[in-house]
């Protein structure tokens, strides 16, 4: 036996203590009666003192949210036990609002949109958050001035992403909007940054085999997800993106940077129009409710980077939604659009041409990361755009006619060389040092001759020389981001030299 | 007019009994209160009332409930 300095006589004195100061004392609560009950919907009469988002609980231990307060009743949609319910199930308001666990013990976990632990172990979470918080006001917000690297070269190059921004994914589906927030996720490896990722009506396998990918990359230590899958009610799909929020809330008000996808939210419209049209809510534009722009507004509102009286936090939202044809004038796409800080837009014609990422460049912008970019990058991008557009236009030209003078010819070469180093597989991020490397070789003209199928290799070959040449200059770039002329002056000779090498092999 | 409500009790009653819970209730309320009664077996012991829109238990089901709470709760 263990001695653990006590006995059972001060533990049975101690629980006679207990039991004799125990009054008991009956238990009054309010209750209402479920009058209507169909597809998770019910209407409840009695409960005259409950609140919005307030939590409910119907016998058998199923629990719902009430959603329409009226006089006499209450309409709530339910979160779990949708066949328990019946006609004359009492209900009870509990007093609170619905809430969700947070902090350090859901990292590397997945959670349902109440924090029920969906991977078989057990969760023993010490701080609780309402679903539903109050966005950062004006006075507790800072200026976007520090980039969120994603690792991928298109982006960070002209649609850099700062922390605190949100920036939206949109395409059709198959365009890989996913592969480029899951490819986000896996470069914040060892940056300190915190992950969510809320899925939003997907496939159960989808989940799955996100979830493979993020262990495989040792992304899991540092990522949370929060699964309302396609099989759940329309409530918990309703619910996953503010819960996902204040899970990556809890650690912003700790002062750390966070990172939170929702894929996707053109999904969640669905479900809240659904919950919308059982609650007989009129219908709007496309069978939506009225209030599907707040739905989504002060969800992206609550992104923020905090200012250093409160702990210099930050949240950045990367929104996905998808769109059908190309079509991003739909409802949906174009409200988020206009809450979110900018879009990346990817594009199935470029996707099957082999550009992947599949991002039109001249389509997307960041409206406010370019200020949190960093010097080095700033400078080497500064044209990137410029190029590229001028490279599409002349191409759809060069289509029409044979000859091509060679001016023309000199700009579209240069911007097929630099379309190719856009390119970029899979879970494979470059660091920023690489990411200015590559750039000032495409932008400086050391690749014109090399042949187009060969750019990949000349890159890959590139960044192998400069680790072993010149590791300090790339340590020093990664790590302040200013781009002296000397720095400069290195490595453009650096990647001289071996433009030069590459031509002789 | 009387008040409707219902009253869940654990065991066997007799109207007495009934009589005495109802005059609680109607002095509670200020106004005459009708209990239609029925038997749970699910509360053990004691009674749960529904009148008004609250719900009044005592029962010993949920005063077991309860006392577990307390036997954990810290001081």
């Amino acid at each position: 036996m263990y001695d653990l300095g006590i006995n059972a006589k001060e533990i049975g004195a101690y629980l006679k203590g207990r039991l004799e100061s125990y009054e008991a004392k009956p238990v009054v609560y309010e209750y209402g009666t479920v009058g209507y009950a169909g597809d998770g919907v019910v209407k409840i009469s009695g409960l005259a003192r409950s609140h919005y988002g307030e939590l409910v609980a119907l016998d058998n231990d199923v629990y719902g949210m009430a959603m329409d307060l009226e006089l006499g009743g209450v309409g709530a949609v339910l979160l779990n036990g949708v066949n328990e319910v019946q006609v004359g199930t009492r209900v009870r308001g509990t007093g609170r609002v619905v809430e969700v666990p947070v902090g350090e013990e859901l990292l590397g976990r997945i959670v349902n949109p109440l924090g029920i632990p969906l991977d078989g172990r057990p969760l023993h979470a010490k701080e609780y958050y309402p679903i539903e918080r109050p966005a950062p006001a004006i006075i507790d917000r800072e200026k976007v001035n520090e980039p969120l690297q994603t690792g991928i070269l298109a982006i960070d190059s002209v649609i850099p992403i700062g922390k605190g921004q949100r920036e939206l994914i949109i395409g059709d589906r198959q365009t890989g909007k996913s592969t480029i927030a899951v490819d986000t996720i896996i470069n914040q490896k060892d940056k300190n940054v915190v992950c969510v990722y809320v899925a939003i009506g997907q496939k159960v396998s989808s989940v799955t085999r996100l979830h493979e990918t993020l262990m495989a990359y040792g992304a899991m230590d540092y990522t949370v997800i929060v699964s309302a899958t396609a099989s759940d009610c329309a409530a918990m799909q309703y619910i996953a993106p503010y819960a996902g929020c204040s899970i990556a809330e809890s650690f912003m008000a700790k002062g750390r940077d966070v990172l939170i996808v929702y894929d996707d939210l053109s999904k969640h419209a669905v479900a809240y129009r659904a919950m919308s049209l059982l609650l007989k809510r009129p219908p709007g534009r496309e069978a939506y409710p009225g209030d599907v722009f707040y739905l989504h507004s002060r969800l992206l509102e609550r992104s923020a980077h905090l200012s250093k009286a409160l702990g210099g936090g930050s949240l950045t939202a990367l929104p996905i939604v998808e769109t059908m044809a190309n079509d991003i004038s739909a409802y949906i796409p174009t409200n988020v659009i206009s809450i979110t800080d900018g879009q990346i837009y990817l594009e199935s014609e470029l996707f099957h041409a082999g550009v992947r990422p599949a991002v039109n460049i001249g389509l997307s912008v960041s409206r406010v990361g370019g200020s949190a970019q960093k010097k080095a990058m700033r400078k080497v991008s500064g044209k990137l755009r410029l190029t590229l557009a001028q490279y599409r236009e002349l191409i759809i030209f060069s289509q029409f006619g044979a000859d091509i003078d060679p001016t023309t010819k000199k700009v579209i070469d240069k911007g097929a060389r630099l379309q190719e180093t856009l390119k970029q597989p899979q879970s494979t991020p470059y660091k920023m040092s690489e990411q200015v490397c590559l750039l000032m070789a495409a932008m400086g003209d050391y690749q014109s001759h090399v042949p187009l199928n060969r750019i990949r290799e000349f890159n890959s070959g590139l960044l192998a020389r400069l680790r072993t040449v010149c590791p300090e200059q790339l340590g020093e770039l990664e790590t302040t981001g200013s781009f002296t002329d000397e720095l400069q002056a290195t490595l453009n000779k650096a990647i001289e030299e071996y433009a030069k090498g590459f031509k002789a092999v | 007019m009387a008040l409707k409500g219902m009253l869940y009790v654990a065991g066997p009653f007799d109207q007495p009994e009934i009589d005495k819970v109802t005059e609680h209730f109607t002095r509670l309320l200020g106004q005459p209160v009708a209990f239609e009664v029925k038997r749970d077996e699910k509360l053990i012991g004691g009674f749960l009332a529904m009148v008004d829109g609250k719900v009044y238990d005592s029962s010993i089901a949920v005063q077991l409930k309860d006392l577990g709470r307390y036997m954990l709760d810290k001081e």
